[in-house]
């Protein structure tokens, strides 16, 4: 697995307009004259990559705010947004190209590994990079030599050194050899990172392995817990849940259907049961008048029997009349004295307050009386006799109106209960059903947020499965280091002969430090820097064409700022004495333009080689003016073409609006 | 006034003989006291000729009741006391005159609680011979207000009020 940075789009986002430039696969040349802007889109192209700072030049910072670039790394496509004022702001990340950024959320990074305390827990975007172009995340030790070096985090910027070179620095003698000897040091240990020769190599994508087959088997286990408790709750698979929702559908459906027809059949057969009704009412009626009668007689016995008692009562005391007249006597009207004082007691005014009817006046009441009773006793009897009947009645028609009720009742019961019950029923289900609907809804959405874990697993089984394919290559051609150099040497050698310098001869790479030899000379020792441009450039193509043979982690990108840098080729071309001997570059006719169109052949023939291969790269080349016989094979690869006088109406530069 | 018919309750006869008997039966405590005055004669003349009445002043009492016969219980009279004599002191007086006049009671007068009334061998003699089913359950009615002989007066006729209100209400 090979990874790999394309770049599709640099955008300026301007106060008034966005300023861009498209890039395709393969290879880029972007050419103009000076100060037009060319080398800003490399700077922008670094400082979007994590460079620590960008040099704004005086165009863009009147009318530039941020810079965005669309950038595929592998397979997946993001848009990368950055300050151009401010490189501490956070770096934001859309996981779409420029033109969707609106429809996605961002997510932010640290620009740097130094920690902030105004974002704690945000991630680091080197190690963002590092992730998405799957190359081995690891920490490199300051001293190699040292066993308990200490050790620091592998930067993306540390391989991206080996992706571009800028102006300043190509041809130069400072070039692949850096005056700071920690940083010398560091460079080595990349170099080694790069070719996956690094001792730790093997343990680190072990330790990665590991890592995130623990991740994975956690998350297995979590969703292997859920799964057993989903199932043990008997939860329903999704494709079952699918089921019974539209099941559920079709249930409510039909019940509601139902309903309605229950509706229009409850309203008939009411006949049937007006006509019980009637009768119903007509029997209550009799036996209310059937009560009410005897009521009436009952109270005409109570009543003629107290009549008959009284009269009895009254036979008794005349009776005993009769007998106390015998014993007392006649009351005499003589006028008699008092006990107790000396008047006298008038005994005929007492007696006329009383009555003292004859013997035979009291026995003709007597008779009188014992008539009444027997006619009192036949008045009873009557009553009593009616009364008897209408108990009889009574009965019969209780039982009548019983009868009659139980008919109404069972008649409601037959009409309208079985109604009712059914719409209960119909209705309580519809209930039922609509609830386990919801419930069913629900239990999809968890179902759907289980499956996520899935999706995470299998993505993790991707990544586990890269790195377990790597580890087998490292294992099984574990590249030795001079291996290694041997196949860079003849890269290297292969390029300088295509290039048809003079003598390409004694090409090696020193061990230890990595730096190429011409002629047995080291690069810094060379004195042409024309011949060490064009070495310069052969050391980063053997990379790159090393990357398209073997395992490495090296992304399969390649910027170079002012290709024909110290070539003479250009009329105006002024370099410092310093760095260059005209003497020596004369001596190696590094001037030929065949040369200079020989780097650029070379470096199409590669990138076609990529294509042939089925692999991505892409190499973005700058230089001030192309001479015209080149321009004309090379036009197909131009992406900008700037002019500061406008020539040919050309722009005059990467931000063409600014008035000076 | 000439009624078509004779109420008993004005028979001289069966009035006379009832008041005989009360002061035979009630005349003197077991002790020989005198218990009769007009007062007491009063309220027991009128218990004894409405049994019903006296079923409700005896149980008020908790002295227990008698045994009612069918026809007394269940009579127009039973729903509907007769009240008038109760505030009708002259009938009393009258038949109490009649009484002494035929020698039948003697009268004491003690000057705090007015006169009393017992019955001498003459009257005695007479009470005997009175014993028609009438007169035989005015006797079981005194028998049972001897009972009652040691209530005093006034608490006696607040009992009797007390159940007359009742029932007037």
């Amino acid at each position: 697995m090979s990874s790999s940075i394309l770049i599709n789009q640099l955008v300026v986002v301007g106060v008034k307009k966005d300023y861009t430039v498209n890039f395709n696969r393969g290879v880029n040349i972007i050419y103009g004259d000076s100060a037009t802007g060319k080398s800003s889109i490399l700077n922008l192209i670094d400082y979007l990559l994590g460079a620590k700072h960008f040099s704004l030049y005086p165009e863009i910072e009147s009318v530039g705010r941020y810079a965005v670039l669309d950038v595929t790394l592998n397979q997946d496509r993001y848009t990368i947004k950055r300050d151009i004022y401010d490189a501490s702001k956070l770096i934001e990340v859309y996981p779409c190209s420029y033109v969707d950024v609106e429809s996605y959320p961002s997510k932010k990074y640290l620009p740097s590994f130094a920690p902030s305390a105004k974002h704690p827990g945000l991630g680091f975007f080197s190690e963002f990079l590092i992730e998405s172009l799957n190359l081995n995340n690891i920490m490199i030790k300051q001293a190699p030599s040292k066993s308990d070096s200490k050790l620091s985090r592998l930067s993306f910027r540390d391989v991206f050194k080996f992706c571009y070179v800028d102006q300043d620095n190509l041809g130069t003698k400072k070039f692949l050899r850096s005056d700071n000897y920690a940083l010398q040091i560091r460079n080595t240990e990349v170099f080694k990172y790069i070719f996956n020769t690094l001792d730790s190599q093997i343990s680190d994508v072990e330790k990665n392995i590991s890592e995130k087959t623990n991740m994975r088997n956690e998350l297995d286990k979590k969703f292997k817990t859920v799964a057993e408790f989903l199932r043990e709750s008997e939860f329903g698979s999704m494709s079952n849940l699918d089921d019974d929702v539209s099941s559920a559908d079709l249930d409510i459906l039909s019940i509601e259907k139902q309903l309605v027809s229950l509706n229009e059949r409850v309203s008939s057969d009411d006949e049937v049961y007006l006509a019980i009704q009637s009768t119903l009412s007509e029997v209550t009626l009799e036996k209310k008048a059937v009560q009410q009668r005897m009521e009436e007689n009952e109270l005409k016995i109570e009543r003629f029997s107290r009549l008959k008692n009284e009269y009895l009562i009254d036979i008794s005391k005349f009776k005993s009349s009769i007998s106390a007249r015998e014993l007392i006597g006649v009351i005499s009207d003589d006028i008699c004295l008092c006990p107790v004082c000396d008047n006298s007691i008038a005994v005929d005014v007492a007696k006329s307050k009383f009555d003292i009817p004859s013997s035979d006046k009291i026995n003709y009441e007597i008779n009188a009386l014992k008539k009444r009773v027997k006619d009192t006793e036949g008045i009873i009897n009557e009553s009593k006799k009616i009364w008897e009947f209408d108990k009889e009645k009574l009965s019969k028609v209780v039982s009548v109106e019983l009868e009659a009720r139980e008919l109404f009742d069972k008649n409601t019961k037959e009409l309208s209960t079985p109604y009712l019950a059914e719409r209960d029923m119909f209705v309580n289900k519809l209930g039922q059903l609509k609830q386990k609907r919801k419930e069913y809804v629900s239990r999809l959405k968890i179902r759907n947020q289980h499956n996520h874990f899935m999706a995470h697993i299998e993505s993790l089984d991707i990544s586990i499965g890269n790195l377990q394919d790597r580890l087998e290559k490292l294992k099984d051609n574990a590249p030795s280091m001079s291996a290694v150099l041997e196949s860079l040497a003849d890269n290297l050698q292969e390029y300088l002969k295509f290039i048809k310098i003079k003598d390409p001869t004694g090409v090696s790479y020193t061990e230890g430090k990595f730096i190429p030899k011409l002629r047995n000379i080291e690069y810094q020792n060379i004195t042409s820097g024309g011949l060490r441009t064009i070495m310069g450039i052969g050391y980063l193509c053997a990379l790159m064409k090393e990357s398209l043979n073997s395992q490495m982690s090296y992304p399969s990108f390649l910027m170079i700022d002012t290709v024909g840098k110290y070539l003479g080729k250009t009329k105006d071309q002024v370099h410092s004495k310093v760095e260059t001997s005209l003497v020596e570059d004369e001596k190696e006719a590094v001037s030929d333009p065949s040369k200079y169109q020989n780097i650029f052949e070379y470096i199409i023939n590669l990138s076609e080689e990529y294509e042939k291969k089925n692999r991505i790269c892409q190499f973005i080349l700058v230089d001030n003016d192309v001479p015209d016989h080149i321009v004309d094979k090379l036009s197909g690869f131009i992406v900008a073409h700037f002019s500061s006088e406008r020539l040919n109406g050309l722009p005059v530069g990467f931000i063409d609006d600014v008035k000076t | 006034m000439d009624l078509p018919f004779i109420d008993t309750e004005n028979d001289i006869h069966l009035n006379l003989s009832v008041v005989l008997l009360i002061i035979s039966k009630l005349g003197k405590s077991n002790r020989g006291v005198l218990k009769l005055n007009n007062e007491r004669l009063h309220i027991f003349h009128y218990l004894v000729k409405n049994p019903i009445e006296l079923n409700k002043v005896l149980s008020s009492l908790g002295k227990g009741g008698i045994i009612l016969q069918a026809k007394d219980a269940y009579s127009i009279t039973s729903i509907s006391p007769n009240l008038d004599p109760l505030f009708d002191r002259g009938g009393l007086k009258s038949i109490l005159s009649i009484l002494i006049s035929k020698g039948l009671i003697n009268v004491e007068f003690k000057k705090n609680d007015g006169f009393f009334y017992s019955i001498n061998d003459k009257g005695v003699s007479i009470s005997k011979g009175l014993n028609g089913d009438f007169f035989q359950e005015v006797q079981l009615i005194c028998e049972k207000l001897k009972s009652v002989l040691s209530i005093t007066e006034s608490k006696l006729s607040q009992t009797l009020n007390q159940i007359i209100r009742k029932e007037s209400i």
